[in-house]
């Protein structure tokens, strides 16, 4: 998928760890993990806007685009 | 009190009957085949006529396999998953084939009952095909329900 994740440079930066992260935006562990993975094939708005929240960043920040 | 999981039981059961008695048919099918032949054309005689009926036997037996772990795996609450699409595939492949085994022996033998056999056997391997193909896109829907987050 053209859709690259950096949501674990994004909390790599901020220092934060995994369990931490989705115990703050209540997603559990095994779906951060889909989404650090980049095994997720979709991404709610209300996930997306918990992370830029609790990460202080841009939905830019967390996920880019490469054209294959 | 009359529910899903005994309505699986049930069409378990039928299947195994089914099973059962088309193993046992591999007994009397040769007498059969005997008596039909004193009144009909028999073009492969009777030992071809036999070898017919064994394939279409065969490939019935593997269509009940594959049925009841279809089954099998719907009990498990595993539905939308490869492994049936699989399972129907190979199912509509087993009608086909016994569609086209019959056809060809109706062909033969001008008997217009094996002519009906193979219309309704094509027709019921079309009708799964289509199922197949809507289990597919069911298991595509569900994975990416599954991973988004």
């Amino acid at each position: 998928m053209p859709i690259i994740v950096n949501l674990d440079v994004m909390m790599a930066k901020r220092k934060i760890s995994s369990g931490d992260l989705a115990e703050k935006i209540e997603i559990t562990p095994a779906n951060l993990s889909i989404l650090k993975t980049g095994k997720a094939k979709a991404i709610r708005f209300s996930t997306l806007e918990k992370i830029c929240e609790e990460l202080d960043c841009q939905p830019g920040d967390i996920l880019e685009y490469n054209k294959e | 009190m009359w529910n899903k999981e005994m309505s699986v039981l049930l069409s378990k059961g039928l299947i195994i009957l089914t099973l059962v008695m088309a193993v046992s048919s591999v007994g009397w099918f040769s007498q059969c085949i005997g008596m039909i032949e004193e009144y009909y054309y028999r073009p492969f005689g009777h030992v071809g006529s036999c070898v017919l009926g064994f394939t279409v036997i065969a490939f019935c037996c593997a269509l009940l396999v594959f049925l009841f772990m279809l089954l099998n795996n719907i009990s498990k609450k595993k539905i939308f998953v490869p492994e049936n699409v699989k399972n129907l595939r190979i199912i509509s492949w087993c009608c086909f084939a016994v569609a086209a085994l019959l056809a060809v022996w109706g062909i033969l033998t001008f008997l217009e009952i094996i002519f009906l056999a193979a219309f309704i056997v094509g027709f019921i391997g079309l009708i799964l095909r289509v199922v197949k193909n809507v289990f597919e896109e069911a298991v595509s829907i569900k994975e990416e329900n599954d991973f988004t987050v």
